[in-house]
Order: C-alpha cells, then structure tokens, then sequence
C-alpha cells in the first residue's frame, strides 16, 4: 500500500526546518534521513502499539561502573540514561541557536540571572517507592564535586556555588556568574537516590565491588534485572517510572560485543536487533537486507588533518593552507565515505548555530599550493621533494593505528602532497601513545577527530591556556584568545555569533588543522522495532517508545 | 616426588616475581597511559588531573612508587584495581579464568584425540594415499595463521550458513548446556585443530620410530594381534613425546586463544588481556601475567610427573 503513502507522510514528517530529512529505499533497506535526527519510521497503525517483546542491542565496552560518576564510558553513559534520566533532555536543535530542552524528572524550570529555580515532577519515584526529592539532588551535585570521587566531568559544576533545597520538591542552583550555557550546566548530572548510594562515604565510591547491585533503584523507565561481567544484562521496565505508558519493550537485553565487525555480523545474522555506527563501506549490505532500517544524520563530530604550528615547517600559516590547498578532501569523502560525510571548513560544525555557513571549504587546487610553498621559498630537491635552507620539506603524519578509514585518508593525504614536492611518512600509533605525544607537543602532523559538544565553547582545543590539553596543535593566536574568552559567556545570541564568525573567519585564514570531513551517523535498527527515532544528542533518547508489534515480538 | 614438587613450586615463586616485576616495569615503561580515553570538551584538565590522582596517577607519584605499592598489595594477596573497568582484578579473573580454561581444555581434548588419532592412522598406513592426505591437511591446517582460521570458521558457519553462534558463550538471556556448547564449538575448533595437526605429525613420527624396534618386532612374533601391540606396547613410548608437548601447549593454548576469545566474543583471559594491554591498565596485565607464568610452571611440572608415571624408567629427583 501504502510505501508511497508512508514515504510522503515521512517527507512531510521530516520537512520541519532544520530538521531536514527523508527516506529512500527500493526493495532493500528503508533509509531514514535527517540533518540532527531522524523522524520516526512510521510503517505502523496506531492500534499495532504494543508493550512486551525483546530486544537485544549490543555495547562495544561492558559498563565501566553503574555508578555515573565514577563510570568514564560513552557506552556506559548510554545505559545510565535509561536508568537515571537527566532533569532536563536537550534537544537535537541547535541549529538555531544553543539547543532547548524538555523536560524530564525535572517539569519546571526558570532562569532568574544567577539563580535557576528547578521543580521535580511530582510523581517521580524511585524504583523502590521512596520518592525523588531535593535532597537527591544536592547529593549528586555534592558527589560530582568530590575530590575522592574525581569525576573527570566536575567542571561542568565549576559555576555552581550551591544547591538549595527549598522543600522535597523545588531547589534553587546558584552560579557564581551569569552566562549562556547555565541551563545546560544545570541538567548534564544525573541525579541518584541520596538513600541508597549515601550508605557508603565517598571514600569508597572507587572501591564498592557492588554497584550493578544499587542500580536497581532507578527513577528511569528501565531497571536492572541482571548483569553478567562483559556478557550481557538485561533492563526490565521500572513499574514505578512516572510515564504509566512506557516502556514498550519489556526486556532490553544489552550485549558486550567488542569489535564493530562482530556486531555487524551478529546483526546480519539476526544475532543483535540494532547497530551504532556502521561503516559507510558496509552500508551497502545493510540496503540490500529489505529486514533492516538504516538511520542517518550529521554526526556532531569531524576529522581533521592537525598540523604543530611550533613546528619549524607549520609554523607559518600560509604553509598550512598550501597543505589545505593540496589535499583532495572531496576524494576523501567520495571514496572512504560513500557520500556518508560532507566537506567542512570549520571546527564549529555545519549544524551547530554558530557556524558561518558562509565560509567554503578552501577548494582542492594544486597548483595554488604549490604557488605558495614557491613563494615562501621552498625549491625542488634533486629527488623532487621540496627544500629550504638545506632541509627537505618532509614530516610524519601520524594516527591511532587500527583505525581503517585514518590509515586511508593518511595514504590519500600522502599522495596528493607527494605530488607538491611534500613527503608525508605515515606513522601509525597506539591511540593510548598518540594521544600522549599530542598534549606533549611531540608530533608533527596528524590525522584526528573530535566529537564536540552542543555547547560553543573551542577553549579546550584553541585556546592558548590549553597548550598542554587538548590544543594539540598548540596554535598560539592572542585574538583567538580573546574571542574565545568572550564568546563562550556571551549571553546575547546576535553578538556571540558574531565572536564566532571572527574566530572562524582567523581560523579558516591561518588552518591550525585542515579540516576533512563531517561524517554522518549511520544507525541501523531491524525492521521489527517500530516507532524508533535516533537524534545526536542521545541515540536511545525515545527507546523507551520503541514498540515491537505483537506478531513480530520474541 | 614429594620433595621434587615442592622444589619446583618454590622456585616458580621465584620465578613469578620476576616475571611480575618485568611486566610492571614493561607496562611503565612504554609510552601512554590509562587515562587517554579521557577526552571529552567538557572535562577540564584539572579534573582529568584528579581523576588520574586518584588511580595513583598523581604528578608526584613515579612508576617506582606505585610498583611499591602494588607489591604491597600482592603481598597482601591483592591483585589491584582495573583503571578501564574500575572493578577488582581478582574479580575479573575469576569471571574470566574458568571462561578460557573451559575453552582451552576443550580445544587440548580436540587437540589430543584427533592429532593422536591422525598421527596413529599416518604412521599405520604410512606411503599410502591415505598418509599423503592426512600429511596434506595437516601442513595446510597447521601452517594457517589462527586469527585467520577463526575468521573464516566465523564467516561459514555462523554468518553464511548459520548454523552455529557468532559470538558469546551464550544466548541472550539462555544458561543451557546444549546453548554452551553450541558457542564452543568454533572457538574450541580454530584454536584446537591446527594444534591437533601439529600434534598429528609429531605423533607419526614417534609412533613411526617405535614401530621398528626390537621390543615391538618380539610382540608381534609372541603372536599378538596388531590392536594390542600398536596401542598397548608402542603407543606406550610413542606417546611420550606427545604428552611433553600436552604440557607446553597449556600455556600455548592459553595465549593462543586471546585471538580466538577476541574474534569469537568469548569472555576470556584472552580478551580481558588485549584490552589491558590496549588500555596500559597495569594491574590486569600483571595479574595476568602471573596467571600465565604459573600455568607455564604447572604445565611443565605436570608434563614431568606424566613422563614418571608413563615411563617407570624416568625418576623424579
């Protein structure tokens, strides 16, 4: 019937601004398309709705800990959402501006200059009857903070003077000053039962053997029924999550898979029900399975090639925009992304708000390249590799090894600078060594990607107080300083956009990295799992309003 | 006996704590640390700072230091904490070590009877077409690399025909034996068969060179059937060099399945040690170790009391 019907609801579905999107698929895979998220796969009859079912999802890592603050995993992350949801769900909307929020065990909210006044929804409980409370949420807050706890996210509470109970269920955040982002500081903890994680002290959150046990009380819409160490365990719905009607799926079974090849095999095979990010080269076996629903939207992240601006070579900016200028980022795309990644000229991505949509990627033209290097001296060797003052025009390019698509692009990169007089020796590294050399300041070149926040904040990556951190390419520019230190506390919207658009304007001008791609997301979900939808912000956000219809459940 | 065994166990402490501390010193060494997953915009660094602190990994804490402290712990027969998996290290191992040697002894049992068996049949029909093929198969089995083998086990037989699990030791949400032993099968396969070629072959050689001596020649003129003097008099010596290997292959099993747990999903020591290595987590990598280095020992002590028992020439002394 009705696959025309279903694809022109979908467009019509998907063609809210900014949320973009689409579906394609002719006798295989249905494609579900969007610029932040995907709408949902709506091949199903309202009166299909049905609770019960299995599903079976796997999890490159076993959950590092079921206590959120001591656990450090993304994986992990992903299950605690489940079991703790957040006050406040951002949304998949920062195109506009930085993103809004719905609520969740907080219903209520209200920004009055540095204090936000918070009101937790009166019917949230915890999985074992005691209601959630204030007091909860000053213990969080307390136990992020913690020095013997040592969560490696407490700075998000930097600004976080106090919490104040006002009673049971209202409390007052306080911040030390007035910025954009306070809403956002405010949610980005989840809030745990005081009562249950409060028996033990702090000073021995590290060595408590038996948090997968305390996990099962929760204020989420699943629970833990077991847990097998970097096996499987399995989340049954949370009888007293305040939303009567979900869960949907009443056993979610969650299985340690570490290898991604492994997963797509087991879900070729019917082993597993769902994937995280699939390679785009397997994408094509996915569209041939007419059982198999790919998710696709713009990845919050981007790679890029990083080049050590103390480094005698890349010291000069203009050098680096000739290795811009020579490497073809379009084959780049082309050939290792099948079209699943776009060209990008900013570090503040293409969806993000700030971006300056109006700044093109420097275009591939060797000859441009090469007209530089001349006139900043640079002359052909007698083996064809440029020099100048005696030394050759050579470097290693560096990147973690194991990771197929960088080795790729290194090799990509390689030959179209080989063609400039430019040799570029490739240099695989365990990321666990990149990593180290790169805060050392020790490499020369690399091939790296960062996934970033919907926050507008570059000060880890470009600010000169970060050389040392993240600012691997130790890219020293005091303007830069300058814009970033204002634009990230920036609170009218209009003039933070125009910090950014400078910021971006000296980036694209002096190419600290060359940025090559934005990949997209690529998620697939078996067929028999309706209703689901996939965002950036949280890829299990509305699992709990996954549905298995009756004949199709386990 | 007694007094040789106990010999040889305290040597192997000896032995062990060397091996400790080479491997704590190899993992401090080589560049990288626990901590570069911490990567995130929104950690600053003092946190990432204080995080590593609280792992021992403060600016003023060296490698000699927590070396110091982690004998200390071993002394106390504490095995440390995963920074990775922030859990107990001897709780990893007892989740993992029956998982492997489960693995492993079915592959040894694999690799016993079928590379005894083949070898037998070689040497028995020794120059017939039948000792070409089973020579051929066993060159090429043995000479596949193992991550290979299990790859193509993997493709065949769970993705393309789809007749045994990919990965796991189990199903979801299934503890069944029938289910185990469905999971076991192709780990147990790839990493038993190309031992049981290597097997075979030693086996013919050895069962070749006993079947021309002069004791075997003295059987068969008393008049005794071919069944008995193969396998009650020359199986006797000739599967001595066999069981010596039995012993070495212990530990060869053992590290040759952290390819084997890798690529089959199976929650092993193999698997709990590729990503200790991968994630410099020190205490696991050690704790390993000296799970190794004592299956190593006990695999040699075992293979020297098996030598006595099998052959009342040999004394232990």
């Amino acid at each position: 019937m009705n696959k025309a019907i279903i694809l022109l609801a979908l467009l019509a579905a998907c063609g809210k601004e900014g949320q973009g999107g689409g579906a394609a698929g002719a006798g295989g895979a249905i494609e579900i398309t969007g610029e932040m998220s995907t709408a949902a796969y709506r091949d199903f009859d309202p009166a299909d709705v049905a609770r019960g079912g299995r599903a079976i999802l796997p999890l490159l890592s076993d959950v590092d800990s079921f206590n959120p603050y001591l656990s450090t995993s993304v994986d992990a992350d992903e299950v605690h959402g489940l079991l703790w949801p957040l006050p406040l769900q951002e949304r998949a909307d920062y195109h506009k501006g930085p993103p809004s929020f719905a609520p969740r065990l907080v219903d209520r909210w209200e920004v009055k200059g540095k204090t936000i006044a918070m009101h937790i929804r009166e019917d949230a409980v915890w999985s074992d009857g005691v209601p959630v409370t204030s007091k909860d949420v000053e213990f969080s807050a307390r136990a992020a903070k913690d020095p013997d706890v040592a969560w490696p996210n407490s700075s998000i509470l930097d600004q976080i003077t106090r919490v104040e109970i006002v009673d049971d269920k209202n409390y007052l955040l306080h911040y030390s000053e007035e910025y954009p982002y306070m809403l956002m500081d405010s949610k980005d903890w989840r809030i745990i039962p005081s009562h249950v994680f409060g028996k033990i002290p702090f000073n021995r959150w590290k060595g408590y053997p038996d948090w997968d046990k305390v996990a099962h009380v929760v204020s989420g819409p699943y629970k833990v029924e077991s847990y097998k160490h970097n096996e499987e365990f399995v989340l049954v719905p949370n009888d007293r999550y305040w939303d009567k009607e979900l869960p949907r799926i009443s056993r979610v079974v969650f299985r340690v898979i570490n290898s991604q090849q492994t997963q797509f095999d087991a879900l070729l095979s019917g082993g597993i029900d769902a994937m995280q990010a699939v390679k785009p080269k397997d994408v094509k076996r996915v569209k041939a399975r007419s059982d198999l629903v790919l998710y696709t939207f713009l990845s919050r992240s981007y790679g890029y090639a990083g080049w050590n601006c103390e480094h005698w070579i890349f010291r000069d900016p203009e050098v680096r925009r000739a290795m811009t200028l020579a490497i073809n980022r379009k084959n780049i795309v082309e050939a290792l992304f099948y079209g699943y990644a776009q060209e990008a000229a900013s570090p503040i991505i293409s969806s993000m708000w700030a971006c300056d949509r109006s700044i093109k990627p420097w275009p591939f033209d060797r000859a441009a390249a090469a007209k530089i290097l001349a006139e900043r001296g640079w002359t052909k060797g007698p083996d064809g590799v440029l020099v100048k003052d005696g030394k050759r025009f050579e470097f290693y390019i560096s990147y973690n090894a194991g990771n197929e698509i960088r080795e790729q692009i290194v090799q990509l990169a390689r030959s179209d600078l080989r063609e400039i007089g430019v040799l570029a020796k490739p240099r695989p590294l365990d990321s666990n060594v990149l990593s180290e050399n790169l805060q050392k300041g020790e490499e020369e070149a690399w091939v790296w990607g960062w996934y970033v926040a919907t926050k507008v904040d570059e000060k880890p990556t470009f600010h000169s107080s970060s050389i040392g951190g993240f600012n691997y390419c130790r890219w020293a520019n005091p303007r830069i300083d300058q814009l970033i230190d204002t634009g990230r506390i920036e609170p009218d919207l209009e003039k933070a956009r125009a910090i950014w658009k400078e910021f971006q304007a000296i980036f694209h001008r002096e190419q600290p990295y060359t940025i090559l791609y934005e990949p997209r997301s690529i998620n697939v979900a078996h067929s028999r799992l309706k209703n689901v939808e996939m965002n950036s912000i949280d890829i299990y956000d509305n699992l709990p309003e996954w549905f298995i219809p009756k004949g199709l459940q386990k | 006996m007694f007094a040789f065994v106990v010999r040889r166990l305290a040597w192997g402490v000896f032995i062990v704590f060397g091996v400790v501390t080479l491997t704590f010193v190899a993992v401090e060494s080589v560049p990288g640390n626990p901590f570069s997953g911490l990567q995130s915009p929104k950690m600053t660094k003092e946190a990432i700072d204080r995080y590593k602190a609280s792992w021992g990994y403060g600016p003023d804490k060296t490698g000699w230091d927590r070396y110091k402290i982690y004998m200390e712990y071993l002394a106390k027969g504490d095995l440390g904490r995963s920074v990775a998996q922030n859990r107990a290290v001897s709780s990893m191992l007892r989740d993992a070590i029956p998982n492997t040697l489960k693995l492993t002894i079915a592959a040894l049992l694999l690799d016993l009877v079928l590379g005894v068996l083949l070898g037998v049949i070689s040497a028995l029909r020794q120059h017939t077409r039948t000792d070409n093929v089973l020579t051929g198969v066993s060159l090429f089995l043995y000479s596949m690399p193992g991550f290979w083998l299990s790859l193509m086990l993997a493709l065949v037989f769970a993705v393309k025909l789809g007749w045994l699990p990919r990965y796991g030791i189990h199903s979801p949400e299934e503890t069944g034996l029938l289910d185990y032993l469905q999971h076991l099968i192709l780990p147990c396969v790839a990493l038993g068969v190309a031992a049981a070629a290597s097997t075979a072959r030693f086996q013919r050689s050895a069962l070749l060179e006993v079947i021309r001596m002069d004791y075997i020649r003295t059987a068969r003129a008393k008049g005794l059937s071919e069944r008995t003097v193969v396998w009650k008099h020359a199986m006797r010596n000739a599967l001595l060099p066999t069981i010596t290997l039995l012993g070495l292959y212990l530990p060869f099993l053992f590290s040759g399945a952290i390819i084997t747990e890798s690529i089959f999903g199976w929650p092993g020591m193999g698997q709990m040690t590729i990503k200790a290595i991968t994630d410099r987590d020190v205490h696991v990598v050690t704790a390993v170790t000296i799970v190794g280095t004592t299956m190593v020992l006990i695999g040699s002590l075992v293979a020297d009391i098996l030598y006595a028992v099998v052959d009342p020439r040999v004394r232990l002394s």
